[in-house]
C-alpha cells in the first residue's frame, strides 16, 4: 500500500486529526490508528502485513489475527476515501 | 398609448447602464440599475441615500432588477433580477422586487467573492471580537443575528461570514437581515428599537420582512474584526438553552461544511479555517428562548482567557 503525500495537509487538535487531500478536494476527520496507519504510509509504500506489524508495536497490542483484521478494514476505508492506493510493487518491509 | 410608450426617452434613460444608484455594502460597491421607483425607496430607507458618483469607486456587482414580461404587465407585473449576462432567478411578483434584489446580491456574492473564504453564518463584534454563528436554514441563525444586533452587538452580516483568508480578519457586510415567518413577531416582541420594513407574503421562503441594518453596523462597514468566538445555533421551540464545549476538529468539520466555497478554495480554505478554528473558542447551543440565549452569548468568556 502506499500514499502520496504531496497532497495532504494536517490540523491537528486535542487528539483529533483533520487531514486535507488536495487530490480529491475532500477533508476528512480521523482517529488516531487511521492516521498511524497514514502516517506511516507517508514515509514509503509497505506490505499489508507489514503496516499491522509495526502499527500493532506501535500500539502496543499483539498482531494477532484479529489486529490483521482490524488494519485490513482501515486501509479499505483509506482506500475507499482514495487516500490510499494499492501497488503491485510494494517491495518495502 | 400610455405614459410610457409617450416618453421613450425618459425611459430609456432610466433604463440606460449608468444611471442607477451606487451602494457600499462592506467591501463591495454595488450598482443597481432599475427603473422601480418603489424598490429604490425601499433601499434608501433600508441603506440611506445612494452613495455619490465617485469614478475611483468601481462597482464590484452591478446588477439590474427590470420590468418583466410586457404581457404580464397589466394583471400580474414582474420583476427580473439581471447580474451582467447572467439571469439566475425566474421572475418574481413586482412587488417582491427588494426580497428578489437582496437574493440576487446573496447570490453574486456567493459565486464570485472568492478572495474571501465565506462562513454561511451570521457576525456579530463586542469589543473588537466577533462572534460567528455558523448554521443551516431553518436554526433559527437570522432570529439570533437580528436580536443581538439589537442588544448592542455590532452587525457584521446576518448571511455572510467574509474571513480574508490573508489577514484572517472577518469583513462586515452589514446589510438588511431577512426575517421569515413567526421570526417577523418575535423580532418586533423583542425590542422595540426593531426597524422592520413591509412583509412580502408567500414568497419562495415564506413571509418576509427585513430588519434595517443599525446605523453604527453601517457606519462602520470599513472595520474588520479579530474573530473571537464560534457558535453554532440551533432553535428548538421549548427546549431549554444548552450550550456545549465543542472540540476544536469537530467545529473544524462543521465549518468546512458551511461555507460556500471551502472546497473551491482547496489548500487555502483549509489553512485559513484552520487558523480560524484556532483562534476561537467554539460551542454548539440548542435553545428555546431567544432572551435566555442572548444572554447566554453576552456571558461568553473573554477570546485571550
Amino acid at each position: 500500500m502506499a500514499v502520496n503525500g504531496r497532497g495532504l495537509r494536517w490540523a491537528l487538535w486535542d487528539g483529533d486529526n483533520v487531514v486535507f487531500h488536495a487530490e480529491t478536494g475532500e477533508t476528512h476527520l480521523l482517529s488516531d490508528l487511521p492516521t498511524l496507519v497514514l502516517r506511516m504510509l507517508l514515509a514509503g509504500p509497505l506490505r499489508t502485513s507489514v503496516v499491522s506489524e509495526r502499527s500493532a508495536h506501535a500500539c502496543s497490542v499483539a498482531n494477532d489475527s484479529a489486529w490483521r483484521q482490524k488494519i485490513l478494514a482501515i486501509l479499505g476505508r483509506l482506500e475507499g476515501l482514495e487516500l490510499v492506493e494499492r501497488r503491485s510493487d510494494t517491495a518495502t518491509g | 398609448m400610455n405614459a410610457a410608450s409617450r416618453h421613450p426617452a425618459r425611459i430609456a434613460a432610466r433604463q440606460a447602464p449608468g444611471n442607477g444608484v451606487r451602494y457600499r455594502h462592506g467591501p463591495f460597491g454595488i450598482q443597481v440599475d432599475t427603473p422601480l421607483q418603489e424598490l429604490r425607496q425601499l433601499l434608501a430607507w433600508c441603506y440611506g441615500p445612494p452613495a455619490r458618483g465617485d469614478d475611483s469607486d468601481i462597482p464590484r456587482f452591478h446588477v439590474r432588477v427590470i420590468h418583466g414580461p410586457l404581457y404580464r404587465r397589466p394583471l400580474f407585473p414582474q420583476a427580473l433580477f439581471k447580474a451582467d449576462a447572467d439571469t439566475p432567478f425566474a421572475p418574481f411578483p413586482r412587488s417582491h422586487a427588494f426580497p428578489l434584489l437582496e437574493w440576487g446580491l446573496n447570490w453574486c456574492i456567493a459565486t464570485r467573492a472568492h478572495q474571501y473564504l465565506m462562513l454561511h453564518a451570521g457576525v456579530l463584534e463586542r469589543d473588537g471580537h466577533a462572534l460567528i454563528l455558523p448554521a443551516v436554514p431553518g436554526s433559527g441563525k437570522s432570529t439570533l443575528t437580528a436580536a443581538l444586533a439589537l442588544s448592542g452587538w455590532r452587525l457584521l452580516s446576518d448571511e455572510f461570514g467574509l474571513l480574508d483568508w490573508r489577514g484572517g480578519l472577518l469583513w462586515p457586510l452589514p446589510r438588511a437581515i431577512p426575517l421569515k415567518n413567526r421570526s417577523i413577531p418575535v423580532i418586533r416582541a423583542f425590542s422595540p428599537k426593531a426597524e422592520l420594513g413591509p412583509t412580502f407574503p408567500k414568497t419562495r421562503k415564506g413571509d418576509v420582512a427585513h430588519l434595517r441594518p443599525p446605523e453604527d453596523s453601517r457606519r462602520r462597514q470599513h472595520e474588520p474584526a479579530r474573530p473571537g468566538w464560534i457558535v453554532f445555533p440551533r432553535f428548538v421551540a421549548g427546549n431549554p438553552l444548552v450550550l456545549t464545549s465543542l472540540r476544536h476538529s469537530t467545529a473544524f468539520t462543521r465549518l468546512s461544511q458551511n461555507a460556500f466555497n471551502y472546497r473551491l478554495l482547496g489548500a487555502t480554505g483549509f489553512d485559513a479555517l484552520q487558523g480560524l478554528t484556532r483562534t476561537c473558542r467554539c460551542w454548539s447551543a440548542q435553545f428555546g428562548d431567544l432572551d435566555a440565549m442572548v444572554s447566554a452569548l453576552e456571558r461568553l468568556p473573554h477570546p485571550q482567557t
